[in-house]
């Protein structure tokens, strides 16, 4: 018994050191290789037409700042429009789009959804069959996008390679409470150090759902957007790299977005991401595998993004095996000794490697006292482990009974003012 | 019982030790602020050059509403000095500056200037007509409502802008931006950066008899290495080589590099997983792009933008977008040969230079 579970936490091991790899060579990715930006300085072209949603469920309060600011966007004005995609709301969000697009006809066009499939990736499926643009950017109803973000999210398609572009988004809510202090510090790690560094090693950048932009040719071709996943940001990303098409990350596109300010709200969110990302795990790993258009590099890296939220419960197995190991006894001292060896120099560097991500890219973005917090990323950490494990643990349990539930993240902004565009 | 006490309390300690700097920061907050998103950016090359006219404007709105004869100086609170020369009044330099080559203050001249050779202007300089600066100018940061020409060896640091041609004589520097809004011409040697003008050139220029040359050619169905076509793109495993004269109707990308013979056409965009070489007199409808370098042979004509991870070369006779199309090459490295041109703008991450070079 005590072999087994010396067995298994040396496998657990295994994985962390490998994911423990990954961190820090996208941490000294970022710090010390070349960085690649490479449609960047694309200012001037003939721009594609581009279409721009706006995902939209009781938006009220928010989606008159995110239409404002789309149409103060520097993007020819004949080759734009923004199409708000409201998806049966039962607030004020449909009266609020509605003024909008009374005022600019022909720049806005509401999509006003009343039945189908609940969620996102529903919305944007029914939206996207009335597109005609080459280009489709997708926003949720809270960001506010700056005057260049289009251009800036449209020039890389130039590149006929590229499927899908992501920008990075930036908490405009961090100083509210501890909660987004720590979702601001992890968001920090997770564009600015992991995302460029997948970039600048040609590896697969993932597409995040919003401050991003998909080919419609492309999208097509690879059957459109799925309505039964919670991730379709995850689900198109995977079903583009196996097509053959490239996903890119563009670190100096960045929008504000607004991050959860309470704690349940927070749960539910990483709850839904990790239920999306294990959706397109086990749809997606053994077409991974199997692939001929992905380069080694990118299939390593995508297997090992696709595997990432199933490590936590893989570390909470970790845990409890060494628990119980170390409660147990062992008459094989030698082979306990390794791999209590491997644990403890796990724990003094290993465990460091996310959080070492978080530093770098706190120094990346010119950060000061904000880093000080950085150990309490841990609290979020272990919650997140628990969270994610919780999710995993049950979806396995209901995978093919039924739909997924999508729980919209709520919206903390309170102004709202639906009477500026009269 | 005291010493396991003890010994908790150490622990607890030690663990609360790393959470110390942090709890101090959540108790009285300093840097809560969200990164800075700066919304207007607008990719803009003429930004600075816009700014620093609406600055002069705010700064000196008698001046430009009537341009009073003579000259005036002074200095604003930061000590910053100034001279603005009215009607047709001349730049005056003290005895000083004269002496030393070079002077710190701002100029804003309503006629049209020429300045000293070998001077320096550590600060902007301004004027409402045309500029021309001799031999060894250095400017910090230089416009004009009219034509800038630059003569050999001159060199700006920050940024340039003329409303109307900016031409640039041998060996000159544009460091930062600069941008015309009619013709910028470069001569051989030239250094630059991020440069944007409707029609950029390179000098000397190629004969017009050496551009116009009917090419005929084949037309291909499918490309050799051709994996599958998708989405409105083909996609060829490893390296392709297109024999000269032939024509495909689509989109390439290829997983290795791409070499079109002389006289191919593209009507569509071309990426290459490495480097993309273009023989002479070839067409591209769309934009080349190369995670390598990037050669564009004589007399080719390109659509869309032109971008290289590592180096773009372009030979004599090429011309990169048009008049009613401008577009961006873009490159860490970028040699232009004379002869070529470009319309839209040329960003070299490192290094721009008018040089001529051996198409192998």
């Amino acid at each position: 018994m005590m072999s087994l579970t010396a067995g298994i936490l040396t496998i657990v091991l295994t994985l962390l050191v490998v994911y423990t790899l990954r961190h820090y060579v996208f941490a000294m990715s970022r710090l010390f290789g070349r960085q690649r930006h490479p449609y960047i300085s694309i200012d001037t072209a003939p721009w594609p037409h581009v279409s721009v949603l706006v995902a939209a469920h009781n938006e009220e309060v928010v989606i008159a700042h995110s239409i404002e600011a789309l149409l103060q966007v520097n993007y020819p004005a004949d080759r734009l429009e923004i199409i708000v995609v409201n998806d049966r709301s039962t607030d004020r969000t449909r009266e609020i789009v509605d003024v909008y697009a009374g005022h600019f006809p022909g720049r806005i066009r509401p999509f006003h959804r009343s039945s189908g499939k609940p969620g996102k990736a529903a919305a944007l499926k029914d939206a996207t069959a009335f597109v005609k643009s080459d280009i489709i950017i997708v926003f949720d109803a809270d960001y506010i996008p700056g005057r260049g973000l289009i251009k800036q999210l449209a020039a890389p398609f130039f590149d006929p390679e590229v499927g899908l572009v992501m920008g990075r988004v930036v908490p405009i809510n961090p100083g509210r409470n501890l909660l987004t202090r720590l979702l601001d510090l992890e968001r920090s790690g997770g564009y600015q150090v992991d995302q460029q560094a997948r970039m600048n090693l040609g590896l697969v950048p993932q597409y995040g759902g919003t401050v991003g932009g998909v080919r419609r040719d492309a999208l097509e071709s690879i059957g459109g957007w799925l309505d039964d996943t919670l991730a379709e940001d995850t689900d198109i990303t995977y079903r583009m790299l196996l097509a053959g098409w490239k996903s890119v990350y563009q670190n100096r596109s960045e929008c504000y977005e607004e991050v959860p300010e309470t704690w349940p709200a927070r749960l539910r969110q990483i709850a839904r991401w990790a239920k999306g990302h294990n959706q397109a795990f086990y749809r997606y790993l053994g077409r991974c595998i199997g692939n001929g258009n992905m380069r080694l590099r990118e299939k390593i890296d995508g297997l090992l993004l696709l595997c990432v939220y199933m490590m936590s419960p893989v570390l909470l197995l970790g845990w409890c095996a060494a628990v119980a190991l170390f409660y147990a006894g062992e008459s094989n001292l030698s082979a306990l000794t390794l791999v209590l060896l491997g644990m403890t120099a796990f724990g003094t560097i290993g465990n460091s490697a996310a959080f070492f991500e978080i530093a770098a890219a706190v120094h990346l973005d010119r950060g000061t006292r904000r880093i000080r917090l950085l150990p309490f990323n841990l609290l979020s950490f272990v919650v997140s482990t628990l969270t994610v494990s919780a999710a995993t643990a049950s979806q396995a349990m209901t995978l093919r009974r039924r739909q997924p539930v999508w729980h919209k993240t709520p919206r903390f902004r309170s102004d709202h003012t639906p009477e500026r565009a009269a | 019982m005291i010493w396991e006490a003890l010994f908790a309390a150490a622990t607890i300690a030690l663990f609360l030790l790393p959470l110390l700097p942090g709890l101090r920061e959540l108790a009285a907050p300093t840097d809560i602020a969200p990164l800075r998103v700066i919304q207007e950016y607008d990719t803009d090359i003429t930004h600075f050059a816009r700014n620093f006219r609406q600055w002069l404007q705010e700064s000196f709105p008698a001046f430009f509403t009537h341009q009073p004869d003579g000259v005036q100086e002074g200095q604003f609170r930061d000590k910053l000095r100034f001279q603005l020369a009215g009607g047709s009044a001349a730049l005056r330099f003290s005895p000083a500056e004269e002496k030393a080559g070079s002077t710190d203050r701002v100029f804003v001249s309503a006629a049209p200037l020429h300045l000293p050779r070998r001077m320096e202007f550590a600060r902007e300089v301004y004027c409402m007509s045309g500029v021309a600066a001799p031999a060894g100018c250095r400017f910090h940061a230089l416009m004009a409502e009219g034509d800038i020409r630059l003569e050999d060896g001159c060199s700006v640091q920050r940024w340039t802008h003329s409303r109307g041609n900016l031409l640039a004589g041998k060996g000159v520097s544009l460091q930062g931006r600069a941008s015309a809004g009619g013709i910028m011409q470069l001569a051989e040697g030239c250094v630059f950066e991020r440069i944007h003008a409707p029609h950029i050139m390179t000098i000397p220029a190629l004969p017009v008899r050496a551009r116009n040359i009917t090419v005929t050619r084949t037309l291909m169905g499918m490309l050799p290495g051709q994996k599958n076509s998708s989405g409105g793109r083909t996609l060829v495993k490893g390296d392709l080589d297109i024999a000269m004269q032939h024509e495909y109707v689509g989109n390439i990308v290829c997983t290795g590099g791409i070499t079109l013979g002389p006289g191919c056409a593209i009507r569509g965009s071309v990426k290459g997983n490495g480097d993309v070489r273009i023989g002479s007199l070839a067409v591209i409808e769309g934009s080349v792009v190369a995670t390598g370098r990037v050669t564009i042979g004589r007399g080719c004509h390109i659509s869309g933008p032109v971008i290289a991870e590592e180096e773009v070369r372009i030979a004599a006779g090429a011309v990169i977008g048009s008049p009613e199309a401008p577009v961006t090459v873009s490159a860490p490295f970028i040699r232009l040969a004379p002869g070529a041109e470009m319309h839209g703008s040329i960003w070299a991450d490192e290094y721009g230079i008018v040089e001529t070079w051996e198409q192998v």
